[in-house]
């Protein structure tokens, strides 16, 4: 390179004021994601102050909220969701914890097989989960009810499901696994050398849980805590499934029913919807609260440290055996009841008469229902949509909040906004998205682009989460060496950054689309004939059809997923060889 | 010919605005070699990081050359991938999902420059690299890491080369090899190296000029011999070689001076009179009786460590409670023992009063 080419390179430089690459891609993203999360939920003020359904003149009122509000019956069921979602919470923190120490704090066995329990939610989709258990402990069908009665002749229904605790039950087992994932990096990245200064200066095992390892994870333990307590409390499969038929309803459930009832009074359903983002925003708070000082904690420092392992000694024994049982409650017994039952014409307990009743009919039946085949196409679509994108949106703004200089309260707002969703309920982003394209004249509503709205909306923050995480292992020099070396922004993206956190993307992909394809609380308000998804169906067919033909659907289901989550890790690991 | 003038940066500590660079300026010529050394936390990588522009100073000019590559009064800001500079970054930076061979052509490739396969292999002949060619880079020991990462700066023959701490990771005796080796690719190529290190050994073995730098100011600038044998701060006196540094009241006396300090007069062959500061290395505090000799002092020794060569003392003098350190060869010596050292006058360094003046 000549000089005088050189100066032209300079001036060229020079002469261009204008906004950077990553300047346009911010606005785009700021754009973009506020459309996503903000209409959707300012709609719901809206919907809630005026009395005519979507599309119609509006008439302002504060009718709908009165009357909403006004009502003890609202505010009781209110009660027995906060009851329920503390519940709930409350054993999935024990529970899970004590999981997550023993697979990463101690000698347990249970740590061969602890992976299971990550892959268990993929395999066991919420509503699977509650199927398998409805087909379990149902007072009248359920296998362990049946077996109760035709092997030890008990009359009335030993365990019945359609109980409030039997909701907490299931609540639990749901959340469980999330629970695990959630937890399992924050005793990880424990500095052990904490502890052991503890037991230096004399305190014994117990003393040490007490005075320092709880007090050092209180603030991932309380965040935790309320983030289980809004996912029970927004979650509407097991108070549908099960609260519904028992006569438990909860506030979910109320807003369910208001969408639902016929003539469909969207106002009500938004009046309902507001009081949760209220109390959503305030666990936020206290979720903020809780967790804004963490980097007091020198807990949490992204370093890899092998921590101390308790031996467990003369424990070995019941702690594998906790573990199997989990793994069986989790999933190992819905999923074999579920199986047992697709092969079956009518639900039995097994025996050896029921054994020359197996059959394929279900899955014969199964795959003639077209809805049933529609529905798995469009939720594998959508989700791999979902996925991709979400991806690509979470995968920038992971960028631009750990190496993007300029603009750092866009940053900031950016992230905010992209995480927001991780404590709104999906069913709000479900009543409000529906209102929104009700009332906007675009034909959005009833097709397939709503739900794919809706899915990269609610899963947003986690394709950043993981993003965020695959990124921030990238040493920023590695990208700072590509822009000396004279490569744009572009290059340095494709060529530098994608290349190397491939990996982590693949999985935040991957994990968006299994999500979007177990999703039904804000798809509930969203499906059309025609656009079925694989949750909804579910739900649908629980209440009118055959729950063995349902069992062969779901059995057939499950195996699709399974492949692919298997095939798709393969790759992503032969892919992440480098990292 | 790199230029900086004027340099300002700071940054946000919480609500406060910490200056980590003020009012930074020096000038490199062609083909010599420029050190910032400082303790962590002085502002010298961040100056060496402006001059690449992967940050943006909050006011002030960089020149490269004959280009501007920064003005704030101009509104010239170049990004980093137009500048044509060759960098060293600390943890060298080698993109693990290319071979040597990629990563040093990588820059030949983005500035679509000609003639990619035979420049990359000059590079890689230049550092040795030529073997390792088809190799992971991700798979090389912490050497020759060091050489791919030196190869690929230097591949696209920019003129000016910026060194962000390269050898710091490596152990000592390679870090030896390596500085003699930079020094030697320096020459041959006639680049133009802005250099920053902590370590004084590196500095002053490498550098045609240093600049010794404190909280985001140059203490002082002037070749490795001039710092070392007569800095004009107590900071670059200790932090250069650790030397005793003593204040006192001058007198004149004959060609000299007499110094009056803490633990007594100090015979000095400079002249000077009023408030000064004087400095005495290490090594040359003797243990030795000699009777004639005109700073000789009984001292008693507080504590010493061994480093092979040499002997580490700390004595204290008098009442006095600041430690003097000696560096000597003499056989270990228990401490609390009582000993007479003495110090030569022309080994009494008068410093400037003046702390912290911007250098030459």
């Amino acid at each position: 390179m000549t000089a005088a080419q050189a100066t032209r390179a300079y001036s060229a430089a020079r002469r261009r004021p204008r906004i950077s690459a990553e300047g346009l891609v911010l606005i785009a993203l700021v754009v973009t994601v506020g459309w996503l999360i903000v209409p959707p939920l300012a709609v719901l003020v809206y919907g809630s102050i005026t009395d005519t359904p979507p599309g119609v003149a509006p008439h302002f009122t504060t009718d709908n909220l009165t009357y909403a509000y006004g009502r003890p019956r609202i505010w009781i069921a209110l009660w027995r969701s906060v009851l329920y979602a503390s519940a709930t919470a409350t054993l999935v923190l024990i529970i899970g914890g004590f999981l997550a120490w023993l697979v990463e704090r101690t000698d347990s066995r249970i740590r061969g097989f602890a992976d299971l329990f990550a892959l268990a939610p993929i395999l066991m989709p919420s509503v699977l989960l509650i199927s398998g258990w409805i087909l379990l402990l149902g007072p009248r069908s359920g296998m362990v009810n049946l077996i109760a009665r035709d092997w030890f002749g008990v009359q009335q229904p030993l365990l019945d499901i359609y109980s409030f605790w039997g909701m907490v039950w299931i609540g639990t087992l749901q959340e469980l696994p999330l629970a695990f994932l959630w937890l399992w990096p924050a005793f990880r990245a424990m500095n052990p050398d904490l502890e052991e200064a503890a037991h230096i200066s004399g305190a014994d095992f117990l003393t040490t849980l007490r005075r320092i390892t709880l007090p050092m994870l209180r603030p991932t333990l309380i965040g935790a805590w309320i983030i289980f307590f809004i996912y029970s409390l927004g979650a509407l499969s097991v108070p549908l499934l099960i609260g519904l038929p028992a006569k438990i309803l909860l506030y979910s459930t109320e807003i369910y029913l208001a969408y639902r009832r016929v003539p469909s009074d969207l106002n009500i359903a938004s009046a309902y919807s507001l009081m949760f983002l209220v109390v959503t925003v305030f666990s936020i708070w206290l979720y903020r609260r809780a967790t804004v000082d963490t980097s007091r904690y020198v807990t949490v420092t992204g370093k890899a440290y092998r921590p101390r392992v308790v031996s467990l000694g003369r424990w070995q024994g019941p702690s594998t055996a906790l573990g199997v049982v989990l793994l069986l409650l989790v999933a190992g017994l819905p999923l074999f009841v579920l199986v047992w039952n697709a092969f079956l014409p009518y639900p039995q307990a097994p025996s050896w008469a029921s054994i020359e009743l197996l059959t394929v009919g279900n899955f014969a039946a199964a795959l003639d229902y077209e809805p049933a085949k529609r529905a798995v196409v469009n939720s594998l679509v959508l989700g791999i949509g979902a996925g991709l994108i979400a991806t690509l949106i979470g995968a920038l703004i992971a960028w631009a909040s750990l190496r993007y200089k300029g603009a750092p309260r866009v940053v900031a707002l950016l992230d905010q906004l992209a995480t927001a969703p991780l404590a709104i309920p999906g069913m709000i982003f479900g009543v409000g998205l529906a209102w929104l394209y009700l009332v906007l004249p675009v034909p959005v509503y009833g097709t397939r682009w709503i739900l794919l709205f809706a899915y990269i909306a609610i899963h947003l923050p986690f394709a950043v989460r993981i993003c965020h995480s695959g990124l921030s292992q990238l040493h920023p020099e590695l990208e700072e060496a590509a822009a000396v070396a004279g490569a744009g922004w572009t290059v340095r993206m494709l060529q530098i950054v994608l290349r190397l956190t491939v990996p982590s993307l693949l999985a935040a992909v991957l994990y968006v689309a299994l999500r979007s394809f177990r999703e039904y609380a804000a798809s509930i308000f969203l499906t059309a004939p025609g656009t079925e998804v694989f949750a909804v169906l579910v739900l649908d067919m629980w209440e009118g059809g055959n729950s063995n033909i349902l069992s062969a659907y779901v059995t057939m289901v499950m195996a699709v997923i399974a492949a692919i989550a298997v095939i798709s890790s393969k790759l992503g690991r032969r892919l992440g060889t480098f990292v | 010919m790199i230029r900086v003038h004027d340099l300002v940066k700071r940054f946000h500590v919480g609500r406060d605005q910490v200056r980590a660079l003020d009012n930074i300026g020096f000038d490199i010529e062609n083909h010599s070699f420029f050190t910032l050394l400082g303790p962590s936390g002085c502002g010298k990588s961040t100056i060496l990081r402006c001059v690449a522009g992967l940050e943006t100073p909050d006011g002030g000019d960089i020149d490269l050359g004959d280009d501007c590559v920064f003005s704030s009064s101009r509104g010239i800001n170049v990004p980093p991938h137009r500048r044509r500079i060759g960098m060293v970054f600390q943890s060298y930076a080698i993109w693990p999902h290319m071979t040597v061979f990629q990563n040093v052509a990588f820059p030949l490739e983005v500035q679509r420059q000609d003639n990619v396969r035979k420049r990359t292999m000059a590079a890689l002949e230049t550092t040795g690299l030529a073997a390792l060619a088809d190799r992971y880079a991700s798979r090389l020991s912490g050497g020759q890491q060091q050489r791919v990462a030196f190869a690929r700066a230097i591949v696209s023959e920019p003129s000016v080369l910026l060194l962000d701490e390269p050898l710091s990771n490596l152990d000592a005796a390679l870090r030896e090899q390596m500085c003699a080796e930079l020094r030697r690719l320096h020459d041959r190529l006639g680049l133009t190296t802005l250099f920053v290190t902590h370590d004084q050994g590196e500095a002053l073995s490498m550098s045609d000029r240093i600049a010794v730098m404190r909280d985001g100011r140059f203490v002082e600038t002037g070749t490795p011999e001039d710092l070392w044998s007569r800095p004009r701060t107590a900071f670059t006196a200790q932090f250069l070689g650790g030397a005793n540094v003593f204040p006192g009241e001058a007198q004149p006396d004959g060609d000299g001076a007499i110094v009056r300090t803490a633990f007594g007069p100090l015979h000095t062959s400079q002249a000077a009179s009023g408030a000064v500061s004087v400095f005495v290395r290490p090594e040359n505090v003797a243990l030795a009786n000699d009777a004639l000799a005109p700073n000789r002092f009984d001292a008693t020794i507080v504590s010493q460590r061994f480093h092979g060569e040499v002997r580490d003392l700390e004595l204290q003098v008098g009442p006095v409670t600041t430690p003097l350190r000696c560096k000597t060869r003499s056989r270990a010596v228990p401490p609390g023992t009582v000993v007479t050292i003495t110090i030569s006058p022309e080994h009494v360094v008068v410093l400037d009063a003046a702390e912290g003046r911007p250098g030459s």
